[in-house]
Parts: C-alpha cells; sequence; structure tokens
C-alpha cells in the first residue's frame, strides 16, 4: 500500500514538475518520498549486483541465477532516467546525493543508464549461452558501469 | 648482567622480536590502511587487511605459545587482582599491568572486530566487496561496511588514549615505555623476575599458521 502511494505520489510530482507548475513546488516530503522511491530500486540494483558477484566468486556458478538478476538489472537500469524527474535533487530538507549535474548533462546521463542496462544485457546474454568464462567477463564490466554514473553523478561518501 | 645487593638493577629482555614487531607493523598498517582507504584503493587497503588479519592472528597465537609478556595468562588477571594492583598491593611484575592488560585487550579486540567487519563488508554499489560478504545479505553487506567506518573512530579514539598515557609515564611516572618497545630490553631492580622468552622458532610456526588462515580467509574460505 505504501508503496503504491509513493508510487502515485512520485507520479503527480513528476507530472507537476514537468508540467512547470512551479509556483506550487512540492514540498521537501514529497521529493524526499521520490528520492527514498529511487533508492529502493537502486538497492534492488546493488542486491542483484551482488547476488551475480556471489554467484560468479563460486566455483560452478548458477548461470540461470546470474542470468535473472542480470534480466532484473537491465529492466530497472531502462527505468532510471524516469526515476529523476526534474526537482528532485539536491534542496533544503531533502537528503539525496543525486548531482545538479544529473539534470545540466541529461543526454550524458541517460547514455550512462543505458551502458549499465547494456552490461547487464551482455551478462544475461552469456549466462544464457552456459559459458562461464564469457559470463564472468562480461560480470566484469558491470562494477564499471555503475561507476561510471556515480562518479559523475552522484555525491562523493 | 651485573648485580650488586638485594637493590641492584639490571637490563633484562623485557618484548621479544616478534612482540614488537607485531607492535610497530600495526601502527605502520592503521596509517596506511586509513590511506588507502581515503585515496579510494580499496584493492590495496583489501591486500593489507589480510596483512593486518595475519599479524592478529600471529597475535593471538603468540598470546598462547610465545614469551612470558606476551601470553594472555601471564598479564590478564581478574578484577580482584586489578583491584589489589590499584591498591598498591602487588609485587611488580615485568610487563603490562594488570589494568594496562585491559587496554591491551580492548585494542586487540577492537582491531581483530574492525577486520572481522571488513571482511563481510561492500561497497555501496554491491561491486567491490570482502571475501565472505557472499555469506551475507546485501543489507548486511551494508551494515557491516557502516560499522566498519564506526569502528575506526573508536579505534582511532583508544589508540589516542594510549598514546596519552605513555606521555603520562613519560611526563609524570618518568619511565619511558617506548624505548623498551624499540629495543625489547629495560632496566628492572632485581627483585623482578626475568620472563622467560619463547625460541624465536616457535614464532615461524605461527607465522606459517597465521599466514595461511589469513589466505584462506581471503580466499573467501576456499582452499
Amino acid at each position: 500500500m505504501r508503496k503504491a502511494a509513493v508510487f502515485v505520489g512520485g507520479f503527480i510530482l513528476a507530472g507537476a514538475a514537468y508540467g512547470g507548475l512551479d509556483a506550487a513546488a512540492p514540498s521537501p516530503d514529497a521529493v524526499q518520498k521520490v528520492v527514498d522511491t529511487r533508492i529502493a530500486h537502486y538497492k534492488e540494483i546493488g542486491k542483484a549486483a551482488k547476488s551475480i558477484h556471489d554467484e560468479i566468486g563460486q566455483a560452478e556458478p548458477d548461470l540461470t541465477a546470474i542470468q535473472s538478476n542480470a534480466r532484473q538489472i537491465e529492466a530497472l537500469a531502462r527505468q532510471i532516467p524516469s526515476w529523476f524527474p526534474k526537482g528532485t535533487g539536491q534542496q533544503p530538507g531533502v537528503k539525496t546525493g543525486a548531482l545538479p549535474a544529473i539534470w545540466e548533462q541529461i543526454p550524458t546521463f541517460k547514455q550512462r543508464a543505458a551502458g549499465l542496462a547494456g552490461a547487464a544485457h551482455e551478462i544475461a546474454a552469456a549466462a544464457a549461452s552456459g559459458n562461464v568464462d564469457a559470463t564472468k567477463a562480461a560480470a566484469g564490466n558491470l562494477g564499471g558501469a555503475c561507476k561510471a554514473c556515480h562518479d559523475s553523478f552522484r555525491e562523493k561518501k | 648482567m651485573s648485580t650488586d645487593g638485594a637493590s641492584g638493577r639490571r637490563s633484562i629482555a623485557l618484548w621479544d622480536l616478534p612482540l614488537r614487531l607485531v607492535h610497530w607493523s600495526l601502527v605502520v598498517l592503521l596509517a596506511s590502511l586509513w590511506w588507502t582507504w581515503r585515496a579510494g584503493r580499496i584493492e590495496l587497503h583489501e591486500q593489507l587487511g589480510y596483512l593486518t588479519l595475519g599479524v592478529l592472528l600471529f597475535r593471538v597465537y603468540w598470546g598462547l605459545f610465545g614469551s612470558a609478556t606476551a601470553r594472555f595468562s601471564y598479564f590478564v588477571k581478574g578484577p580482584r587482582v586489578i583491584a589489589a594492583y590499584l591498591r598498591g598491593g602487588l609485587p611488580p611484575q615485568a610487563g603490562h599491568n594488570p589494568l594496562g592488560a585491559l587496554s591491551v585487550l580492548l585494542l586487540f579486540g577492537l582491531m581483530i572486530a574492525e577486520v572481522g567487519l571488513g571482511l563481510f563488508a561492500q561497497d555501496i554499489d554491491g561491486i567491490e566487496a570482502g571475501p565472505l560478504a557472499r555469506f551475507v545479505s546485501y543489507d548486511a553487506a551494508n551494515a557491516a561496511r557502516d560499522w566498519h567506518a564506526l569502528l575506526f573512530n573508536v579505534i582511532l579514539g583508544v589508540v589516542a588514549l594510549h598514546v596519552l598515557a605513555i606521555l603520562f609515564y613519560l611526563i609524570v611516572k618518568r619511565d619511558n615505555l617506548v624505548s623498551p618497545m624499540l629495543s625489547g630490553r629495560k632496566v628492572f631492580d632485581d627483585a623482578v623476575e626475568a620472563p622467560k622468552m619463547a625460541p624465536l622458532s616457535r614464532a615461524l610456526i605461527g607465522i606459517a599458521l597465521a599466514a595461511f588462515l589469513s589466505w584462506w580467509v581471503a580466499r573467501g574460505l576456499r582452499l
């Protein structure tokens, strides 16, 4: 229920932001909900990435599990641009590591998200082919795809 | 080794070479672990962490089989003995005093916990991870990272306390504790019994054991 409410809130907010209703700027609480939702999505990506790396470390990696996790990352990565409606960056009362650069360089940001989707796609394809070495090699690029975006668009911890 | 009567003083071997190497290597490791983390050199940080694990494992071995002043059974005492020591009712013994033993245990306990947490920790993206992170959930590995960061500051605090205590001994009690930790020797009254030193060959067994265990952990408990 809560998740659904957050989703609806997010869409309303997104609509408001795209509609240019600057006069009725969303409250920090509403923005924070959008931020929290996207953080939850990133955690799903992180969990799937960890599962892939845990499997890769095994003597006999479970390629089916790797494939499904990679597909999940790919699907989530394609949504990434939609998690960042205008007006959900850093501002008073909102805790987020999303740098203003995201909205200043939207094409680059989208390209990096696509890079992650592509990297995940490669892993899924390699795992589907049953080739362990190719899967390992493809998984090795996943971290770089995450980092490529984080280095430019996420606040350093 | 000359003695002149009951009130004589002589220099005796206090801290053996393995113990001193453990001590000073931990000083260097603590600083370099901090630096490699700050500089984002995570792979080097991990390698140094495994080295630290080996040093700590060796210290545990040496606490069981090493020279007297390194052994837990020699310097770790219960509350009654600590109270007697504080009242000044204990004959002097070379090495850690019963109160100082608590800070030794605290510092080593914290360092063991810190290395242990690092083994389970992962970076925020679930990509760079300690070799044991695969045994725990994503959230647990994140928690391990946060605790790993927090505990480091606690260790810094205890190290500061450790250095302050040494300065207190140096300035107020006129007792230099640093040179014995460098040279291994210290001048004591004849009444103080010379602690029994272990042969260095026994340290080699401990080094081999610690190195193997650390290597095994670094490989994620895979042979």
